[in-house]
């Protein structure tokens, strides 16, 4: 049988003709294969698949297997919408090896709150959401986490604005976090960001430190000795009062 | 041979360019609008898919239609009551009008320019002629003053408690006043929303 010649990495092989055509259908067979496996994907619960078709949303799907067009036609966004995200404001979370604070530390330039009877408050809170449109949360506002943290903001300071210190501190903890919550829904709708927001929860709170020179030797994080600050819990402070 | 081959090559190659560059993918955040030697073509394309325009001879902008952030710097200023006080703010605006963007503006950092003008001027103006406290409060409901407070010394009279909160008519002020300015410059910009991240004192109480 008359064969033909085949190069392969310095080696020449004679290939009788017929496993030639054999070896190329084999292989067009595999690319087919793959690229049939590539346009199946998978949704798992609580997540919705958006597949944008050149550009243009196609196709909203719930969990469970799908079919779309390969090579970049088709593009999926998956979206988690039954996961309760959460964001954090006012503070960073503490390091697991940072030792004598196991306390989430203060974040200023967030969590500096002026309240009611202008007097400054470093507060934690944290806000809980769910992507409800993951269509809208996708292609409605430019980078929709940057707006979560925005309006997060606005609407703390808007809520506890209208609250005493010793209210924001205190009393009124509860009311402060659901006005918040419902101004931040009210962004988010007029946005049309496609988010709910499901809770709002004020956590620690403290009388914002004042910073004096003599100080600057110790760690600026740690409110001065003696200042009716700090401590950890909201109920100790009542006490030390 | 080789002069006829590099003539189908060249040809090949143009032909290629050409095709790519008549297509244009329009994502669900996009618009665009398609020009010819300086004209409009077509009115402004907002759907989302996939168009074709002519190669070399149309030029095809492509804007974004979503909500745009506009963030300023922390900026400084005094209160109606002679306080100082530091704010950061943030805007949603979004290209309402392509062809007049295209026309007056053409890009997105222009326009934040404009807007950080036009945002911290109205902003600085509402500021001025309100109090602090008038700023803070949103409403005149009474508050809970403890005396646990008082540690922190901060000297104001009490009757400043009673004084009535107008943050929503500052913000709206300040919204309408640069609205109408956006308006009747007609930049094909619209601003969606304004509002304040923070309000400080510039120095930490007193």
């Amino acid at each position: 049988m008359a064969g033909k010649k085949v190069q392969f990495s310095n080696h020449e092989f004679e290939v009788a003709t017929i496993y030639y055509w054999l070896i190329i259908l084999i292989a067009l067979a595999l690319a087919l294969l793959v690229t049939a496996i590539m346009s199946f994907y998978t949704i798992a619960p609580g997540e919705k698949g958006v597949v944008v078709r050149l550009g243009k949303v196609s196709q909203v799907n719930g969990p469970g297997v799908h079919w779309k067009l390969p090579w970049e036609i088709d593009r999926l966004h998956r979206i988690k919408v039954d996961y309760l995200y959460s964001a954090e404001f006012g503070f960073r979370e503490a390091k697991i090896d940072s030792g004598a604070a196991p306390a989430d530390e203060f974040y200023p330039p967030e969590a500096r709150l002026l309240t009611g009877d202008l007097k400054m408050i470093d507060l934690q809170w944290v806000v809980q959401y769910r992507i409800q449109d993951p269509v809208a949360y996708l292609f409605n506002v430019e980078n929709p986490e940057n707006t979560i943290r925005a309006a997060g903001l606005a609407a703390m300071r808007t809520a506890i604005g209208d609250y005493s210190f010793h209210e924001a501190f205190q009393t009124e903890r509860r009311t402060i976090a659901e006005q918040a919550k419902q101004l931040m829904q009210r962004k988010f709708d007029s946005y049309k960001l496609g988010v709910a927001v499901q809770h709002v929860q004020l956590k620690e709170a403290r009388p914002a430190v004042k910073v004096e020179p003599v100080e600057m030797k110790a760690p600026i994080v740690n409110p001065p000795v003696g200042a009716p600050v700090d401590s950890t819990k909201t109920d100790s402070m009542q006490k030390a009062w | 041979m080789s002069y006829k081959s590099l003539m189908w090559f060249l040809i090949i190659v143009l032909v290629v360019i050409g095709a790519w560059k008549s297509v244009t993918i329009l994502n669900e955040d996009q618009q665009m609008i398609v020009t010819r030697f300086g004209q409009l073509t077509r009115p402004p394309v907002t759907e989302a898919g996939l168009y074709l325009t002519l190669p070399f001879l149309s030029k095809s902008s492509v804007y974004y239609k979503n909500l745009i952030e506009w963030h300023s710097p922390v900026s400084e200023m005094p209160t109606e009551d002679d306080k100082f006080i530091a704010i950061e703010s943030f805007a949603y605006w979004k290209i309402s009008d392509p062809k007049l963007f295209y026309e007056r503006v053409a890009t997105i950092p222009d326009a934040e320019k404009r807007l950080t003008d036009l945002l911290d001027g109205s902003l600085r103006d509402e500021i001025a002629r309100h109090t602090l406290a008038e700023l803070v409060r949103s409403s005149g409901r009474h508050m809970d003053v403890s005396e646990i407070s008082d540690i922190l010394k901060v000297p104001e009279k009490k009757s400043f408690f009673q004084s009535k909160g107008h943050q929503p008519e500052i913000m709206a002020a300040i919204y309408r006043n640069a609205s109408t300015a956006l308006d009747s410059m007609q930049l094909g910009i619209q601003l969606v929303d304004f509002d304040l991240k923070s309000v400080n004192f510039i120095r930490i109480i007193e």
